[in-house]
C-alpha cells in the first residue's frame, strides 16, 4: 500500500533505482533563486531535497523553498530539523507544509548551532537551541499522524498527514557498529527512505550496508546513497578531515590532485562512484549534491545513465 | 557542584561606577570547589575591582566575607552588620545565593559577580565538565551513568547523531568526549548493547524549569 | 598619559622571593631597602607557590608599583612544581591587571639559584627603568 504516494515512492516501489537530488534555498528571500534551481533541474531526479538551515546558517525555510520547487515541478523533499523547534512547532509545521502539498519529510536532529558561524558568516552561535526530540522521535511523531492520525500527545487531528518518512545514516561515523544500530531505530520508529552521509569509500559503504542487509533492514526501507560532487583534491581533504563519518580513500585524493582538470575529474568520479554503489546488493539509489554549483547535475546524472527518469 | 565563572572585568567595573562602599561577597561551597567564588576569589577580585575602577578615576572602599553556604539563610544571615555600611553588595556565588543576599537585603543594589554556568564535576585539576541540566526526567539508568541531556549538545535520547569524531569526540568541541560514543563503549563493555536498542518516547520536560519555576513541597516538613 | 614629571620619582618594588633561590651563606634580605636608584622591600617564601594571586594583587593594590617574584630555576623546586605552579599563578595575575588596564608588567618572575644579596639587589634594580616607563601606580596614595 501506498503510503504517501510521491514519485519517490513510487520509484522506489516500481524497483526503479532512485535518484535525489539536494537543492539548498538562499540566504535571501528571493524565490527566482529557487525557481532557477528549479529550470536547471526540473526532471532529473525523482525527488528534491530542501535543506532546513543547513549548517545552522539562516536560509529561506524548507516549506517555503519547498513549495516553490513544487509549483515548479519539482516534488520536494522536505528536510527538518529538531534544532529549532518543539514538537508542537513542529508538527505544526507538519500539518502547514501537508496542506501546500508537501509529501516526502526527511528528519534530521540538526547542525548545532555553534556551525554557523564558518567562514565569512557571524551565524548565531549565540542562540538557544531546542532539541525537544531528536531525529528517532521526529520520525515516529510523523509516523503517528500519517498512520494514526494523532499527534505526539495522541490527541486526534482532523485527518491523518500521509507524509514518506526519510531518515539520514551515516554508517561510517563512530563508534561505527553501532551505526547500523541506530539506522535499525530510524526505521523500527518509521522510516521509509534513508539518505546517507556523502560516501567516497565504496568498499567500506558496501560492508556497512551488508550489514544492514544481513539485519533485513534494506527490505523495510529503502536505502540512497550519498555522494557529493568533489570539485578539487582540496575539498576532498578538507571533507577527509573534517566531516564527521566520511571517508575519503587516500587513492582518490592522489588521482584527484593529479588531474589536469580537477573540475571535470570531480564529474567523472561521481559518475564512477555511482556507478558502483549501482553494483551494492540491497542499494535502492543515489542522493546527489553539488553544492553551491547544483547546475553541473543534469550532465552528471546523464553520463551515469540515469536519464531519463522513469515514468512512474 | 554548581560551577560559574567571573564577569568581565569591565562588566563588573561599569556596574559599581556609581558605589564607594562594595561588599564582595564569597561562599564557600560549589563555586569556592570551581574557583570563581572561594575566599581566594574574593581576596583577589576585591584589590582587582579597586585597581580597575581607580583607572576610571574612582576610588572604592572595598569589604570582603565568604560565607560558609550563601544558599542558606542562616549564613546569609551574618552579613547583616556588615550590610549598613556599604552601598553595594557583589557576590560571587551561584545565582542561588545571589538571590538569597538581593532577597535578604533588599534595600541594596546586589550585583552578581559571575556568570552561572552549569552542575558539573571537576575533571581533572582546573577543569570543570557538566553533568546534569537538572531534566527532572532522569534517565542515567538507560544510559548507562553517563548523561544525554547536558553532555550531548543536541541532548539526544536515541543515539550519536552523525558527527561524532574519529577519536570519540563531540562534533562542536574537540576537547569533550561525545557522550553517545561513550554510552556506547559501556554498553558494549557490560554487554548490554540491546539496551541501546529501544526507542525511547520524546522526555517529559515538564518536571524541570520548563514546566514553571519548579517548586518541591514536603508536608511532613512545613511548620 | 604619561606624566613625564611623576615618572621619574623612584619607583617602589616588592621583592619576594623563594627562600631557596638564595645562596645558603648568603643574609636574607627582609624589609625595606632604600639606596640610591632602589627603593625596595624585600620579603621571603619558604617556597615561592605560597604566593597566591590575592596577595600579590593586595601589593599592587596598596600603592607598589612593581612586584617582582623570584623562584627557583625551573625542575629545581624542593617541593617539585611549586616554582612551576609560581609561574602559572604569576601569567594569571598578569592577565588579570591587564584587564584592570593596570599592565602585565607590574608583575614579573626572576629564576635563579645560589643568588646572593647582591643578585637579589641588582634583579630588583633591573626593574627599575620598566617601570618608571609604565609611570607609578595610581593607587599610590589610596593605602591604609
Ligand atoms: S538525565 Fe536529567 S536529571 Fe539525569 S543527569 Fe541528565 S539532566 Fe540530570
Ligand atoms: S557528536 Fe555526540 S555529543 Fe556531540 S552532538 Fe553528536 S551525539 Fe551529541
Amino acid at each position: 500500500m501506498m503510503k504517501a504516494g510521491t514519485r519517490l515512492e513510487k520509484t522506489l516501489r516500481a524497483g526503479q533505482f532512485a535518484l535525489t537530488v539536494e537543492v539548498g534555498p538562499p540566504r535571501g528571500p528571493n524565490p527566482e533563486d529557487v525557481l532557477r534551481k528549479a529550470q536547471q533541474l526540473k526532471g532529473v531526479a525523482d525527488g528534491y531535497n530542501v535543506t532546513d538551515n543547513q549548517t545552522a546558517v539562516v536560509r529561506m525555510s524548507s516549506i517555503a523553498g519547498a513549495r516553490l520547487l513544487l509549483d515548479a515541478g519539482c516534488e520536494p523533499i522536505m528536510q527538518m530539523t529538531c534544532r529549532d523547534r518543539n514538537r508542537i512547532a513542529l508538527q505544526s509545521d507538519l500539518l502547514g507544509a501537508w496542506a501546500l502539498g508537501m509529501r516526502n519529510c526527511l528528519c534530521l536532529s540538526g547542525d548545532h548551532q555553534k556551525a554557523g558561524a564558518s567562514g565569512k558568516l557571524k551565524g548565531h552561535p549565540g542562540s538557544k537551541n531546542v532539541f525537544d526530540v531528536d531525529s528517532i522521535q521526529l520520525i515516529s511523531i510523523l509516523k503517528g499522524m500519517r498512520d494514526e492520525g494523532v499527534l505526539e500527545s495522541g490527541d486526534p487531528i482532523s485527518q491523518p498527514t500521509p507524509f514518506f518518512i526519510g531518515a539520514v545514516w551515516t554508517p561510517l561515523a563512530p563508534p561505527e557498529e553501532f551505526r547500523v544500530l541506530r539506522l535499525a531505530k530510524k526505521i523500527e520508529a518509521g522510516a521509509d527512505f534513508i539518505q546517507t552521509q556523502a560516501v567516497f569509500d565504496i568498499k567500506r559503504f558496501a560492508t556497512a550496508v551488508k550489514a544492514a542487509a544481513d539485519r533485513g533492514l534494506t527490505d523495510r526501507a529503502a536505502i540512497l546513497v550519498g555522494i557529493i560532487v568533489p570539485k578539487s583534491a582540496r575539498m576532498l581533504e578538507y571533507m577527509n578531515a573534517n566531516v564527521p563519518g566520511v571517508e575519503v580513500p587516500e587513492a582518490l585524493i592522489k588521482r584527484m590532485a593529479a588531474a589536469k582538470d580537477q573540475r571535470q575529474e570531480g564529474y567523472q568520479i561521481t559518475v564512477e562512484l555511482i556507478q558502483a554503489a549501482r553494483n551494492i546488493p540491497g542499494l535502492k539509489g543515489v542522493h546527489l549534491q553539488a553544492i553551491e554549483s547544483e547546475e553541473v547535475l543534469p550532465e552528471i546524472i546523464r553520463a551515469a545513465g540515469l536519464l531519463p527518469r522513469p515514468q512512474v | 557542584m554548581i560551577i560559574a565563572e567571573w564577569k568581565p572585568l569591565p562588566e563588573l567595573v561599569e556596574i559599581l561606577k556609581g558605589h564607594t562602599n562594595v561588599l564582595v561577597v564569597g561562599c564557600a561551597t560549589c563555586v569556592a570547589e570551581c574557583a570563581a567564588g572561594g575566599e581566594r576569589e574574593v581576596e583577589t577580585l576585591a584589590p582587582l575591582l579597586q585597581m580597575a575602577l581607580k583607572q576610571e578615576g574612582r576610588t572604592i572602599n572595598v569589604r570582603t566575607s565568604t560565607l560558609e553556604r550563601q544558599c542558606e539563610w542562616e549564613f546569609v544571615e551574618e552579613l547583616a552588620k556588615v550590610a549598613p555600611q556599604v552601598d553595594a553588595i557583589v557576590s560571587l556565588a551561584c545565582g542561588i545565593g545571589i538571590q538569597a543576599v538581593a532577597e535578604r537585603f533588599p534595600e541594596l543594589a546586589v550585583y552578581p559577580g559571575v556568570n552561572t554556568t552549569a552542575l558539573a564535576i571537576r575533571q581533572e585539576p582546573g577543569t570543570w565538565l557538566a553533568r546534569c541540566a537538572a531534566c527532572g526526567d532522569c534517565v542515567l539508568g538507560e544510559t548507562f551513568g553517563f548523561c544525554p541531556v547536558a553532555r550531548c549538545a543536541k541532548s539526544l535520547s536515541n543515539g550519536p547523531c552523525g558527527g561524532t569524531r574519529k577519536n570519540g569526540k563531540c562534533e562542536i568541541d574537540e576537547n569533550i568526549d561525545c557522550v553517545w560514543y561513550q554510552i556506547y563503549e559501556r554498553a558494549k563493555a557490560r554487554g548490554k548493547v540491546e539496551q541501546l536498542l529501544k526507542v525511547r518516547k520524546p522526555k517529559n520536560w515538564s518536571n524541570s524549569g520548563h514546566g514553571g519555576p519548579k517548586r518541591v513541597v514536603r508536608e511532613d516538613l512545613r511548620p | 598619559m604619561k606624566d613625564a614629571n611623576r615618572s621619574v620619582t623612584m619607583p617602589r618594588i616588592v621583592v619576594v622571593y623563594c627562600r631557596n633561590a638564595v645562596s645558603s651563606a648568603a643574609e636574607l634580605l627582609e624589609g625595606p631597602y632604600t639606596v640610591k636608584g632602589l627603593n625596595a622591600f624585600f620579603a621571603a617564601l619558604p617556597c615561592s607557590s605560597k604566593i597566591e594571586p590575592s596577595y600579590l594583587l593586595k601589593i599592587l593594590a596598596d600603592g607598589a608599583d612593581g612586584v617582582l617574584v623570584v623562584a627557583c630555576p625551573e625542575g629545581h623546586c624542593r617541593f617539585m612544581v611549586g616554582n612551576v605552579r609560581a609561574e602559572k599563578r604569576v601569567n594569571y595575575v598578569r592577565s588579570l591587571l591587564d584587564k584592570a588596564k593596570m599592565g602585565a608588567e607590574r608583575l614579573t618572575l626572576e629564576r635563579g639559584e645560589n643568588l646572593t644579596e647582591k643578585d637579589l639587589l641588582s634583579l630588583a634594580q633591573r626593574r627599575v627603568e620598566p617601570l618608571k616607563i609604565l609611570g607609578p601606580n595610581p593607587m599610590k596614595g589610596d593605602g591604609k
